[in-house]
């Protein structure tokens, strides 16, 4: 078993490459991958799930992880190790309990709560019932319409990065172009779904 | 253009001065059509956050490392009569091959190891996409090459059918077609482009005149840009 204190450095390393932004990020998000992969073993063991469902947990793991830090989440009151593991242990049981009660992941709603849970609750009550679930897989159709720049341009705004960071990454002249190309293309997606919305419209 | 998605943006991303604040919060309870307005943004951040956990699943898919040996602390003879057996497999390799491996059995050993079987979970798009991985994965090579064919003319699937479709041409040893579909990959913007680093993969397959040097280029295109494939790119990169 390798002590904690020998992976200190090295989640040092992570957690200022995953703060820092830029193309350099993709590294830091694989070396965390890697850091933890042993978890997917005690997902097995502890938690008796199949090694494609703990290997799952293990990829939303990660992903949460790298998002609350990207996101200033991470606020560093327990170890990187502690902290994944927490999250790590949330997701084994959501998915023991999804495997015995049939019920739906309980994770795959945090990012439509998080949005929502920024509105009071007057506001989220009227918002909350326009929002149509069931238009997820006509919204998933209409992304790959729009184009693959703009696709681009919108998952790296989802991940975190700058208008800044994608101006370099997608080599645009200026952040603000990078805002404004943005915008449109959230338009274009809104265009798109017109056909489509009796609730948005 | 619309003001108020940008409006709706700005209250997301904090933008807003507490008295707009309170004022957009008041308007989504008063006016109805706006109201809309955020439930669209809301939903499409939600799935655009979906989209993007799972391209960063199949970016973890590539990175797994492999199973490690288990441990048992009894029966050591069969563990000595391997290491044995493999110790004479090793000196005979050393003698034969005293050599690091050549760029084409470096490719061979990628390919035997990772693009033998698609990842179902590769793709969350379209049924036909998944036909196609199907069919990849049956050894179906004729009826893949036919489903990636016609996704590729289509802009939705163009991206990944034609990464698909070079991966059915490098399995069936069709490297010019292959390195066809890599170019063309590569031209697309993708968040993380697999292009450079499949297109070197068939270069050190084809292993013509010039292939070597090309792949090695594209390679440390890879390694420095950290695009999917990187690690492997800089394990090849140290034996050419």
């Amino acid at each position: 078993m390798i002590p904690p204190s020998a992976y200190s450095g090295q989640e040092q390393a992570i957690l200022a490459g995953l703060q820092l932004g830029g193309s350099p990020r993709r590294t830091y998000e694989e070396q965390l991958y890697r850091l933890f992969y042993y978890l997917i073993g005690e997902g097995i063991r502890k938690y008796h799930l199949t090694e494609e469902d703990s290997s799952s947990a293990y990829s939303d793991t990660i992903i949460s992880v790298i998002d609350n830090i990207v996101h200033g989440r991470f606020e560093g009151r327990a170890s990187l190790k502690s902290y994944t593991y927490q999250i790590f242990s949330n997701k084994c049981v959501d998915i023991r309990r999804k495997t015995s009660t049939n019920r739906e992941k309980v994770h795959q709603t945090h990012s439509l709560d998080a949005l929502v849970g920024m509105l009071p609750d007057n506001a989220r009550n009227v918002v909350q019932q326009l929002i149509d679930n069931n238009k997820r897989t006509l919204l998933q159709q209409c992304l790959r319409e729009i184009g693959e720049k703009c696709k681009q341009m919108l998952l790296l705004f989802e991940d975190g990065y700058s208008d800044k960071e994608i101006a370099t990454l997608l080599e645009y002249n200026s952040p603000d172009v990078v805002k404004v190309s943005r915008r449109r293309c959230m338009e274009k997606l809104k265009e798109k779904m017109l056909p489509f919305n009796h609730y948005y419209e | 253009m619309s003001e108020t998605l940008h409006y709706i943006e700005d209250y997301f991303t904090g933008a807003l001065s507490p008295e707009e604040k309170l004022a957009f919060e008041q308007r989504c309870t008063s006016d109805q059509a706006f109201a809309q307005d955020v439930a669209f943004y809301i939903s499409a951040r939600s799935m655009l956050r979906e989209e993007l956990h799972e391209l960063k699943r199949q970016q973890f898919s590539l990175l797994k490392p492999a199973p490690a040996p288990v441990k048992r602390i009894r029966a050591i003879m069969p563990y000595l009569a391997a290491a044995v057996i493999a110790g004479v497999f090793i000196t005979l390799g050393w003698w034969f091959f005293f050599r690091a491996p050549s760029t084409q059995q470096m490719a061979t050993r990628y390919i035997d190891a990772h693009l033998q079987q698609l990842s179902v979970t590769m793709h969350s798009g379209s049924d036909s996409i998944q036909s196609g991985i199907n069919a990849y994965n049956n050894k179906d090579y004729q009826h893949a090459t036919a489903i990636f064919s016609r996704l590729s003319t289509q802009e939705a699937t163009a991206a990944d059918a034609t990464r698909y479709l070079g991966l059915v041409y490098l399995a069936t040893g069709q490297y010019d077609q292959a390195i066809v579909q890599f170019n063309a990959l590569m031209q697309f913007p993708l968040y993380a482009n697999p292009g450079p680093f499949y297109k070197a993969l068939a270069l050190m397959k084809r292993n013509g005149s010039g292939d070597r040097q090309l792949a090695k280029a594209l390679l440390e295109e890879v390694r420095d840009k950290q695009l999917p494939g990187s690690r492997q790119a800089t394990q090849w990169l140290k034996n050419m």
